[in-house]
């Protein structure tokens, strides 16, 4: 790990003509200290077991979200979906996105849906008997696309080395509301304020296109 | 929690021989039976309370028959509504209907997974603590708006409607106002943002960083009150225009758990505010010489604040749709943005000198 | 950390004027008929921020790792400036004629150049991607400004529902490319992928290394480009141009078929060449195939138009695959590659603003009502030379320079592009590239047939208002300039992709 980062690290210190070297060497070492910490930490049986259990349930509600032909029933099956993923989350050591996950999305976003669909009392949709005439064509390309998905994720390459080792797993600390917020103040202040500016502006946005 | 059965373990060797899992999961279990048994006499002892204190307030005693000055109503009332009949209606969704105050129930009760009765008294010190709270009582709007669509009844959906309008609105001033306490203690878990206090009442958030710390213990106040759906926020259930909003067409024991919820999450409130701006666990003043107390002050702060929301409820009246998002977005919300930035200054002066 | 504050000034300026532009709307003008003086405010914060830009151009400058400001980012940046004044210059009588004069526009529009500066100055996906949503958002909003017309909901609502769709590609892209590479950052991934080829190359001759090879580093390759064409309305993530410029405001169409293309394009130019461009096999192949089918499929239907503003939407996305043809040979020539792209894309900027100004300030009488609308199809143009001959000029400038016939900015442009293809040994390309051109001058030329052999058949009137009449000068002035004077920006061009390598 360390070998491949100095190599990496020595060749772009010397070949790439870019002014931030620093934030590269400090941004490798960060890694290698954060790696360091995931060392001492070390992954339980459980972990697993409960990584199966989220994800499972997880892909369980998606896929009732789509097939529920009731709207109300599709936008609670999504929100228990964003459970499961804050649970993957939480399994992560990420307690503070999961819980934003929570809040935002099963929270908040959620019951927008919720409001909406309401509001515009969609009633249950009745079963198509007659697909479209397309629909065949879709399903062999949906499974042409699910084939290929399924290389990508279980592809293992025949030769030495894989993907990066640097995307190892951080430590036990990196996902406290602590740390975020450091790293969005400092190394990612400039996104933070472009999101912030965002977010105004889909405000201003839905004003401007809801009033009146 | 851990910590606590490793004490244990090593204090009483003959439980070595059980898996310390199984140790953990029985650690657990017994905490969240205590704590929700807990809660659950408090939130009896409070349905009690409520009707005394109306009663006084309009000059008359309240329930006199049960128990001397009616102390076993509530258990009289829960008898009652565990013997009810289990009424759903023909045209509601019977799923829906059935989980609905399920979920109300469970996302009031999980909040006090984190709240610190005393400084080793908690069952879990989340280190994102407060925020855990908003999360999960953020859930429950999404059985609330369940239980008035499910309901299939109009007053029903009315009342989850607002309840969900409303909820969402407030839940901003409420995270606002919260990080006035956050920002000083540095910290979002329960336990550090109570120690950052400690020493006395002018120690206390609700002192510190004057008036900004008044200011916003005031706003998550009253921003609360309309998140638990209190007079004078109680549109959601407004009797004389609703029937009784979301949980018009529940009775008997789903009832119950939407009534208990209710007066849950009004201890919920009293219990952030407590730990939040009043110190927590601690005794006003030479908290060390009261440390004993510790849990019974703290429980004991949570109650004058129930009381202090239902003496509003029996002396305010109901505002309007329109009042309630008007003080929501602009009262609450500016203001609540002026008591972090003016806190954030008092810090970065304080720091700097 | 040092942050050098100076980076980001122009971006700073344009966030200020954005706000100060709400801020007046709300305090000043909101019980006034008139929001012209938002219009100056927008014109003045944008002129500043553009007088800002040579003065920081001295040397590459980084505000973070993450934001670069180099002569690249700089030209685009001016590029953006220059299309997003014209833009509030010919909207400011439009908006009224139409009856939605109201002063958030400008604040929208800043909002939207705001995104797309932020595009061009960034070196991490991140960034990227904060960039491109706050400009599709911006959009989503401009195209459906007109609230009360079906069309322009229509358009608002297919341009957000494809916008997120490509939008959630892009990202799931970022997030595998991360996955393989451990990173956000553009100079990072470069360095690294590179390093990986190097050795992939020691090992075994002509093995590439097992992280070049593998099929998430593809995957990921596939779903940003993917993100990206849509962006550009490139075939086949193309559907929505049509419909979507059809829909929306001319005054946003004119601007949505620059800005966010340019953007599209200054993004891919920093992904493809810089972040990729150890995979650039890979990412040849697929573009130079999309790039034909763009060049093609636009020009064919355009052909079938009879209303002019899809016709335009249509030529908008042909030109989108003469640019992609100029990114196909950057992998190979990269600095005359390149510099014929960012050539291009200012020359299509100015003459594109124009046709569509012209579109924009021809109304004819609706015969039903007996009031001015704005004239949208082939027939409203016939006769105009007659009417205004001045006007009839103007849109023949932007025809032909749209066409590639010289003296005008499109035939150099075309020029550069084609001959970069040529140096880059994809004669075949160019020649595609060619005959797409002569293809297209079926329908450009047919405009100028209508203008100036045909009898009028309806009752028009051009918009004299001098804010447009202004910014249609400068843009007919520019196309000829750039077309008669071509060395003089060329270099700037040059100049400012050397900075990339």
């Amino acid at each position: 790990m360390s070998q491949k980062n100095e190599r990496i690290l020595s060749y772009l210190l010397k070949s790439i003509k870019y002014p931030g070297k620093q934030q590269i060497t400090s941004c490798l070492s960060r890694r290698d200290t954060s790696v360091k910490k995931y060392a001492s930490f070390k992954h339980e049986e459980k972990d697993l077991t409960a990584f199966l259990i989220f994800s499972t349930l997880a892909i369980l509600g998606a896929l009732l979200t789509v097939t529920a032909r009731n709207p109300i029933y599709s936008v609670l099956f999504l929100a228990m979906t964003f459970l499961q993923i804050s649970g993957l989350y939480a399994l992560l050591q990420a307690e503070f996105i999961a819980i934003v996950q929570i809040a935002v999305y099963a929270g908040a976003i959620m019951v927008l849906f919720l409001f909406v669909v309401m509001f515009l009392d969609v009633k249950e949709i009745a079963t198509e008997k007659n697909f479209h005439p397309i629909a065949p064509v879709c399903l062999i390309l949906a499974l042409v696309l699910l084939g290929e998905f399924l290389v990508f994720i279980f592809y293992k390459p025949s030769r030495e080395g894989g993907l990066s080792e640097t995307v190892t797993a951080v430590g036990q600390i990196y996902g406290t509301a602590e740390n975020i917020g450091r790293t969005l103040f400092s190394q990612y202040l400039l996104p933070f304020e472009v999101a912030s500016i965002l977010l105004l502006m889909a405000i201003v946005g839905a004003v401007v296109l809801a009033k009146r | 929690m851990r910590n606590f059965v490793d004490q244990l373990v090593n204090n009483y060797e003959f439980l070595e021989t059980f898996p310390r899992p199984l140790l953990y999961l029985i650690a657990m279990v017994a905490a969240s039976a205590i704590i929700l048994g807990f809660i659950a006499i408090l939130v009896m002892f409070f349905v009690w309370l409520e009707r005394k204190v109306a009663g006084h307030m309009q000059d008359r005693y309240g329930p006199m028959e049960v128990g001397r000055h009616g102390w076993l109503q509530s258990i009289a009332d829960g008898i009652k509504l565990f013997l009810k009949e289990d009424i759903i209606p023909a045209l509601a969704d019977k799923p829906l209907f059935v989980i609905a105050p399920i979920i109300v129930f469970v996302g009031a009760f999980s909040a006090f997974v984190v709240v610190p009765f005393s400084e080793n008294l908690i069952v879990a010190d989340l280190n994102i603590g407060i925020f855990y709270i908003l999360a999960v009582s953020s859930l429950t709007v999404i059985g609330i708006i369940m239980a008035g669509w499910s309901s299939n009844n109009k007053w029903a959906l009315y009342g989850a409607m607002r309840s969900a309008a409303q909820i969402i609105s407030y839940e901003i001033p409420v995270g606002i106002a919260l990080l006035a306490a956050v920002l000083p203690a540095g910290s979002l878990s329960m336990r550090d943002i109570v120690l950052a206090q400690s020493g006395g009442f002018w120690n206390w958030f609700i002192f510190r960083n004057p008036p900004f710390g008044f200011v916003a213990c005031i706003i998550y106040f009253v921003a609360a009150l309309a998140e638990v759906n209190r007079t004078p926020f109680d549109i959601p259930e407004a009797e004389s225009e609703l029937v009784a909003g979301y949980h018009t067409e529940y009775s008997g024991m789903r009832f119950a758990f939407f009534f208990l919820a209710e007066y849950a999450n009004m201890f919920l409130v009293g219990t952030i505010v407590t730990t939040l701006f009043l110190g927590g666990w601690e005794f006003p003043i030479f908290p060390s010489a009261f440390a004993f107390l510790n849990p019974i002050i703290f429980v004991l702060k949570g109650i004058a604040l129930v009381f202090v929301m239902m003496w509003l409820r029996w002396t305010l009246p109901r505002l309007r749709v329109d009042q309630l998002m008007y003080v929501s977005w602009k009262v609450l919300l500016p203001f609540a943005f002026a008591c972090l930035f003016g806190v954030s200054a008092w810090m970065l002066l304080l720091h700097s000198a | 950390m040092n942050l050098n504050w100076t980076a980001i000034l122009p971006e700073i300026f344009i966030t200020l004027t954005a706000l100060g532009v709400l801020g007046i709307d709300l305090f000043y003008t909101r019980y006034q008929k008139d929001k012209t003086l938002n219009a100056i405010v927008t014109l003045s914060g944008m002129g500043i921020a553009f007088l800002l830009l040579p003065f920081l151009s001295a040397k590459t400058q980084i505000f973070t790792s993450l934001f670069v400001l180099d002569p690249l980012a700089i030209f685009f940046k001016m590029v953006f400036l220059i299309s997003g004044s014209m833009t509030a210059l010919i909207s400011i009588n439009y908006l009224k004629m139409e009856g939605f004069d109201l002063g958030e526009y400008y604040g929208v529009l800043l909002f939207s150049i705001l995104g797309m500066m932020v595009m061009a100055s960034a070196n991490d996906f991140i960034l990227i991607y904060l960039g491109l949503e706050l400009m599709t958002v911006s959009f989503y909003v401009l195209s459906g400004f007109f609230k009360t017309d079906l069309r322009s909901n229509e358009a608002a609502l297919k341009y957000l529902i494809l916008g997120g769709f490509a939008s959630a590609l892009f990202l799931y892209g970022i997030s595998l490319l991360y996955g393989v590479t451990g990173s956000t950052e553009i100079s990072y991934i470069a360095g690294y992928l590179t390093e990986q080829t190097r050795t992939g190359a020691d090992s075994v001759a002509g093995v590439t290394s097992a992280v070049l090879s593998h099929p998430l580093l593809s995957l990921s390759l596939i779903m940003l480009l993917a993100g990206l064409c849509f962006k550009v309305a490139a075939v086949p993530f193309h559907m929505w141009t049509p419909d979507v410029y059809e829909g929306a405001p001319t005054s946003v169409t004119a601007f949505m078929s620059v800005g966010p293309k340019a953007a599209g394009f200054v993004v891919m130019l920093r992904v493809l060449l810089v972040a990729l461009g150890a995979l650039e096999k890979q990412w040849m192949v697929i573009l130079a195939v999309i790039s034909i089918l763009t060049m093609t499929l636009g020009n064919i239907v355009a052909i079938a138009q009879q209303n002019v503003k899809r016709m335009l939407a249509y030529s908008s996305i042909a030109h989108a695959g003469y640019i992609l043809l100029g990114i196909v040979a950057s992998a190979r020539v990269l600095t005359a590659g390149s510099a014929s792209v960012v050539f291009y894309i200012l020359s299509y900027a100015f003459m594109n603003l124009g046709a569509f100004t012209v579109l924009l300030a021809l109304r004819k009488e609706d015969k039903q009502t007996g009031l001015m609308v704005p004239a949208m199809d082939l027939e409203d143009f016939s006769g105009l030379s007659k009417r205004d001959p001045l006007t009839a000029f103007l849109m023949l400038i932007f025809m032909f320079s749209l066409t590639g016939i010289p003296p005008t900015a499109g035939f150099v442009g075309k020029f550069y592009l084609f001959m970069s293809a040529v140096d880059a040994n994809l004669v075949w390309l160019a020649v595609i590239g060619v005959i797409n051109s002569a293809i297209s001058a079926y329908y450009y030329l047919r405009i100028l047939v209508y203008i100036y052999m045909k009898e009028p058949k309806v009752v028009q009137s051009v918009d004299n208002s001098s804010s447009l009449w202004v910014a249609l000068y400068v843009m007919a002035l520019a196309t000829l300039l750039i077309g008669i004077l071509p060395n003089l920006l060329f270099n700037v061009a040059r100049a400012s992709v050397v900075s990339l390598f």
